[in-house]
């Protein structure tokens, strides 16, 4: 059995996090969990973990809550092992109407606040020569689709750090690792959706079609799986002592589309993905456009 | 027997214009016959050695991609002179030098805000009147560090991804309405973005970083591979193709030798041998001065 590891996870309140943390605590880890609001979020998270899950306020867009969230855990525990980047935020709209101030918020928590986090939890491990930096990405930072965009964008743009982090890190034997999960039933598709501004108040020139993806993308998920196979893999790369992969695609559909990506010619991808006329993701799209056209 | 008319004059903007693609993109659909808007952040300096012999075929305009209000001065310009716009072609861009590490908040703000909003911001800028046209192309120019990323320019490859990233969905939006969303994947060139535009991080230019030595390295792996590489002729003329091509375009149109060499090898690798192959190489430039660096000068835990 893995020794005992000390974990930080941001994005913790919920969700990926949340099943994650409780995971690693269920297999005897040490568990920092980190969250924007642990007064309201913290007490259902640690119930029945109490000693094992420690919650600390961390937002990823707020530099001095990492500066604080990390020293503490290194004084409390001396190390950090493993660092799960999971905060991240969803945005549902057409690249054509989404405002400066939208994408740049976007990117602001899923990408620079995870480099945000590495900058803090990196020099640590490169003292100790160890460490593991898991970045949560999606099966959006493989492959593009409409009314996805910005969500897209920034989950492109952290496969590409992990990447780039790998060969940064390989001096220090720190591994780095993303992880795209495909459609999973969590509270990121339930709770309060992000959309554009221009849909949220109904004058998207594209609003039958995204309000049918959003429609879709739920009714989706709440057929599919929960996060803890989610959660159980993230803890599995937190005790594998052999080399990580660059990626671990998680869940049948991410499964399917990483591989049949990789063995496609973008026409014949393109021509796959345009022809698909399913509840979920990207068919209830497409299938509105037919039904009632766009723009 | 009747012979097809000839391709139409189109109405092309050109982002970045003032040198390297933008301004060779500009010149070859110049003397192809198109009209060519190019845009630039100082005109005055710039614009006439971009213009000089197309006068009547390049008009240029002050614009900073980072100002919305330029982007759409710059859309609304260009249909003032010609009554419609055919293509945009997104050029302009910045390279950041530095390790993920160390790269702070605005630092990656600003690369993004030109890199990927940038291009957003023109792209809107277009659409009303591509619109109204029911066509048009959108040609953005990418590279092969959005398809794949490496040491030292980890936040460039995360621009450019997400550049990727964004242009593949506004295709499957844009379909409907007529409009083509390309990337050109562009591989090693001598273009101006290795000497005029790069920027290094604070912590590489205060000489206190972490990776300074394989940082610097690559700079000058760079400088040296650029100045042995081919001009940007072949890309300005295969963006023109792009804006001529009268059958769809592909989601991405692979531009340069080693694009034609490595991309390939991405595909049908394994992710460990493909890492394996970038981590063994020791070649003068990209990416083996990094690896090269870093086996003569191990680094020592510091914290």
């Amino acid at each position: 059995m893995a020794d005992p590891q000390v974990v930080l996870i941001t994005g913790a309140s919920q969700g990926f996090g949340a099943a994650t943390a409780r995971e690693l605590a269920e297999r005897g880890h040490t568990v920092i969990a980190t969250m924007r609001n642990p007064d309201r979020d913290a007490p259902a998270l640690v119930e029945g973990y109490a000693g094992r899950i420690s919650p600390q306020r961390l937002d990823v867009t707020d530099a001095g809550t990492i500066s604080a969230a990390v020293s503490a855990a290194l004084d409390q525990h001396g190390r950090i092992d493993a660092l799960i980047n999971n905060a991240g935020v969803s945005l549902f709209g057409a690249v054509e109407e989404i405002t400066d101030a939208e994408l740049h918020h976007i990117l602001d928590v899923n990408v620079v606040g995870a480099m945000r986090v590495i900058g803090a939890v990196a020099p640590s491990m490169r003292a100790r020569c160890s460490g593991k930096i898991i970045n949560v990405s999606s099966v959006a930072g493989l492959i593009g689709g409409p009314a996805v965009g910005a969500y897209c964008a920034s989950k492109f743009a952290l496969e590409a750090i992990t990447e780039a982090l790998r060969y940064e890190m390989q001096p220090w034997s720190i591994q780095v690792v993303a992880v795209e999960p495909g459609v999973v039933n969590t509270e990121m598709l339930h709770g309060n959706l992000s959309a554009i501004a221009s849909v949220r108040e109904g004058r998207s020139r594209y609003q039958g079609p995204v309000e049918a993806l959003i429609k879709g993308l739920r009714a989706a998920a709440n057929r599919r799986q929960g996060p803890r196979s989610v959660a159980s893999q993230l803890a599995d790369l937190v005790e594998i002592a052999e080399p990580l992969p660059l990626r671990v695609p998680i869940g049948d559909d991410a499964i399917r589309i990483s591989q049949q990506r990789g063995l496609m010619t973008d026409d014949e991808w393109e021509g796959f993905l345009t022809s698909l006329r399913d509840e979920g993701f990207p068919g209830s799209y497409f299938q509105a456009v037919e039904e009632q056209g766009v723009g | 027997m009747e012979v097809a008319e000839k391709l139409a004059p189109r109405v092309v903007i050109v982002t970045g214009a003032s040198r390297g693609v933008g301004r060779e993109t500009a010149r070859e659909l110049a003397f192809r016959g198109h009209q060519v808007v190019a845009t630039m952040r100082n005109p005055d300096r710039d614009g006439p050695a971009v213009v000089q012999g197309f006068e009547s075929h390049i008009r240029v305009i002050a614009c900073d991609i980072t100002s919305r209000d330029a982007t759409e001065a710059a859309a609304a310009f260009a249909l003032e002179q010609h009554g419609r716009i055919d293509a945009l072609v997104n050029n302009a861009a910045l390279l950041l030098i530095g390790a993920i590490e160390e790269v702070v908040d605005q630092e990656i703000h600003s690369l993004f805000n030109t890199n990927l909003t940038g291009q957003m911001r023109m792209t809107q800028a277009v659409l009303p009147a591509m619109r109204r046209q029911q066509g048009g192309k959108i040609i953005t120019v990418s590279s092969l560090a959005g398809r794949i990323a490496g040491p030292a320019f980890g936040s460039y490859c995360a621009s450019k991804w997400a550049l990727e990233g964004l242009m593949e969905s506004l295709r499957y939006e844009l379909a409907p309405l007529g409009i083509e969303v390309s990337l050109i994947t562009m591989g090693a060139y001598r273009t101006e973005m290795q000497f005029k535009s790069t920027f290094v991080t604070q912590k590489l230019q205060d000489g206190t970083s972490v990776y300074q030595a394989p940082c610097e390295a690559f700079i000058e792996g760079e400088k040296v591979r650029a100045n042995l590489n081919p001009g940007v002729r072949t890309v300005a003329c295969n963006i023109a193709d792009a804006v001529e091509f009268p059958d769809p375009l592909a989601l991405h149109i692979p531009v340069g030798f080693d694009v034609h060499r490595v991309m390939p090898l991405r595909e049908r690798m394994s992710y460990d041998e493909f890492e394996a192959m970038i981590s063994g190489m020791r070649n003068e430039g990209f990416p083996g001065s990094w690896f090269g660096t870093i086996e003569e000068n191990p680094p020592v835990p510091v914290a």
